[in-house]
């Protein structure tokens, strides 16, 4: 923000504080933080769904049009709604034709989920109020919207609270905001840009903002140190030293009423082009692995943990194409074409809706790695050897004929497994990822098709060279940031591209930023390619969205009686077609 | 095509990485369901099985001349149904629901379903093999090639 905005918006904040005899602090209200899993595409969708405007130098925010909405790169463990802060507010004057664009967007890709009544509408009425409908941003925050004449844009700030009437009390009293009712029905206090409105929570207590999709709201005071010591009458104190922040000269939390988090912030943005850690196309985080830092865990590793899906990894070709240069990236465009093939093409045949919710609803932008193998660095994978060459002549079942028996197809189909490495790589659908780890293993379980690998890190010896397995033997240990995974003891049923038994697989995890984990692999036989080599891709953590279902692998696999009454059906059908007449 | 090969590489296990015919691939919708035998049911929810790798939604179904027949029909995995806007309440058994979707290849009573249009109007995408099903024109933002 430069100098002369500063100046406008506190010229604002002293306005109000002027014309409006208000109690507490005099507090403007300033703006809703949300955590979301891009703050880029983040600010794209509020400005394509809820008419907001991009603010100049910040990559963190927009403007709605009195209001700011801040966006944190954050994981959130679920939506707004549930917690003290259930929803915002967004007023349309035209609501119909809003909520009839927003109907068409749809729920695919970063789309938009309506929240219908229960009788299917998505507008009612709240009589003598306004009429209003429910939408979710892809990141779970809850939003109204409502046809209020006399104020659009943002509207209103909707608190859930297990005593509403005090909730309302705390707002005015220690903020500043005014005690009266909306449309002369709704309890609410008024901030000069904005309403709070108060529901009772429908049963026990709120959840707290912390780590949810609405994480605080935000009041503005002209002096920070001032509004310390006008809160200590309130009794109310704030929960840390004040702090320069990135959207704020300085900023300070307070607990509002249950357990909502409220930030008290100067105006003044410095912007910092150090601590953007997104880039404008939406990529994803920058990854700057010399002062990245991986968290760690209480005793002490690198904390892995949670969600990750490799959706955005998806269509990276494992070689690179010979149309493509060594060394060079794909433009965003060229990556979303590539997509746009490989999902829309003969391989999937289905349309988009597929795509978007199955690969990809929180952060759907197609990686632009040209292939995932690294080394060799020309990105092929090397020569098979001579041995290798003679196995494949054997060749295996996949001649095109009808499977007679489960046996004929694969270990996948029969939901046997997908095998190492291939269960790590990006799948069609349930690419959904779990981390768990404990002081001695890390456990990793992968949806599709429910495989979890248990791996020691503990410097427990391998097991015997006698006992082979389907996934072999992983044993993990830590290397500076990443956790590395050997894996040996293949019982050579599901070996990777045709790889000899006596492959070892070398793994290495590395969380590289907030948001994403490193995975590569490097595969070492030299019974089949001349020489090793190594692939990457990467991972997004996903763990607001994300859920991984169980599966009724067995019982639930209708395919199979499918593909092979299928097959019956087809040689019945070819059968009596050579008969004669 | 780039991608064909790809996609077998990643899919397919040993053996078969190393032929050119992609055919048993995983849940292939060719080698179940017959694009060629588009199906309109319209009948009663009676259960809706939740399950991974695909649900499963039971239903009964009055045909013309009003006999009842068992129909069940393949959706898409549970997470990306949830995704499209399924939830358990609109999937309640005793819902009358029209399901568009293609036929088993040995022609039971099971289909793999595409859309699931509710009383209210409101249709949900279903499908459920995203290998090989075909592009029939029902996406209104499919583009023209």
């Amino acid at each position: 923000m430069n100098v002369k905005s500063t100046l406008a918006v506190l010229a604002a904040a002293l306005v109000s504080l002027a014309l409006t005899p208000l109690a507490g602090l005099g507090a403007e209200y300033h703006h809703v933080h949300l955590a979301v899993a891009s703050p880029s595409l983040a600010i794209q969708w509020y400005e394509d769904h809820m008419e907001c405007t991009p603010i100049a130098d910040r990559s963190d925010a927009v403007r709605c049009p009195t209001v700011e909405i801040t966006f944190g790169a954050d994981t959130t463990v679920g939506g707004s709604a549930g917690t003290g802060v259930n929803h915002i507010a967004f007023s349309f004057p035209d609501l119909d034709t809003k909520m009839a664009e927003l109907e068409r967007a749809g729920v695919g890709g970063r789309g938009v989920r309506l929240q219908r009544f229960e009788d299917g509408s998505m507008i009612s009425e709240i009589p003598g109020v306004f009429a209003h409908g429910f939408v979710f941003d892809p990141w779970g925050t809850r939003i109204e919207l409502v046809a209020d004449a006399d104020r659009t844009g943002f509207h209103h700030v909707h608190l859930s609270a297990t005593d509403p009437d005090a909730s309302l009390e705390w707002y005015a009293n220690v903020m500043g905001g005014e005690r009266t009712t909306l449309a002369g029905q709704l309890d609410a206090v008024r901030f000069d840009n904005a309403w709070l409105i108060v529901d009772r929570h429908p049963e026990g207590v709120p959840a707290s903002t912390t780590d949810r999709a609405i994480q605080h709201l935000g009041f503005m005071v002209s002096d920070l140190d001032e509004a310390a010591s006008g809160m200590r009458q309130y009794g109310v104190g704030f929960t840390g030293e004040p702090e320069s922040g990135q959207t704020s000269a300085r900023r300070a939390y307070v607990a509002g009423p249950d357990s909502v988090s409220v930030a008290v912030v100067e105006p003044g943005w410095v912007a910092n082009p150090t601590l953007t850690l997104f880039t404008d196309a939406g990529a994803g985080p920058v990854v700057d692995a010399e002062t990245y830092v991986a968290p760690r865990t209480p005793w002490g590793a690198p904390d892995l943990e949670g969600i990750w899906t490799s959706n955005r990894a998806h269509g990276i070709p494992l070689e690179r194409p010979g149309d493509i240069e060594e060394g060079e990236e794909l433009t965003p465009e060229e990556a979303a074409a590539r997509r746009e093939r490989g999902t829309l093409g003969s391989i999937w045949g289905y349309e988009r809706e597929w795509r978007d919710t199955t690969l990809g609803f929180v952060d759907d932008l197609p990686s632009t790695q040209v292939a995932m193998v690294v080394d060799p660095p020309d990105g092929r994978i090397p020569p098979l050897t001579a041995e290798a060459g003679a196995r494949r002549g054997g060749g295996g079942f996949g001649g095109g004929g009808l499977p007679a028996g489960p046996e004929d197809l694969s270990d996948y189909v029969r939901c046997i497994t997908q095998g190492l490495p291939s269960l790590m790589m990006p799948t069609i659908y349930n690419n959904g990822l779990q981390i768990v780890q404990s002081p001695t293993h890390v456990a990793i379980t992968k949806e599709m098709i429910h495989e979890t690998r248990i791996i020691p890190t503990d410097g427990s010896p391998p097991l015997s060279e006698n006992i082979t397995q389907w996934l072999g033997d992983s044993r993990g240990y830590w290397d500076g940031d990443s956790l590395v995974v050997e894996v040996r003891n293949f019982n050579g049923r599901a070996m990777y591209r045709g790889a000899s038994p006596d492959m070892t697989l070398v793994e290495r995890y590395t969380r590289v930023s907030p948001t994403m984990l490193m995975y590569e692999f490097t595969v070492d036989d030299p019974a089949t390619w001349t020489r090793p080599w190594t692939a990457m891709f990467t991972f997004d953590l996903d763990n607001g969205q994300y859920e991984l279902v169980e599966y009724a692998c067995h019982e639930g696999n209708y395919a199979m009686i499918n593909i092979l009454t299928g097959a019956r059906a087809q040689e019945a059908a070819a059968a009596s077609d050579s008969q004669p007449e | 095509m780039r991608f064909s090969s790809v996609f077998i590489a990643l899919t397919l296990v040993a053996g078969l990485a190393f032929t050119a015919a992609p055919a048993p691939a995983h849940h292939a919708f060719s080698a179940e369901f017959d694009s060629t035998k588009p199906v309109r049911l319209r009948g009663k929810i009676t259960r809706m099985e939740w399950i991974n790798p695909h649900a499963w939604m039971h239903l009964e179904v009055v045909t013309e001349d009003g006999a009842t027949e068992a129909w069940m029909i393949e959706a898409g995995p549970p997470g990306a149904l949830v995704r499209r806007g399924w939830n358990r309440d609109s999937v309640v058994p005793g819902t009358e629901v029209l399901v568009e979707g293609y036929r088993a290849l040995d022609g039971s009573n099971r289909a793999n379903g595409r859309d699931v249009t509710f009383p209210d109007g409101r249709r949900l995408f279903a499908g459920s093999s995203g290998t090989g099903a075909p592009t029939d024109g029902a996406d209104p933002q499919d583009q023209p090639e």
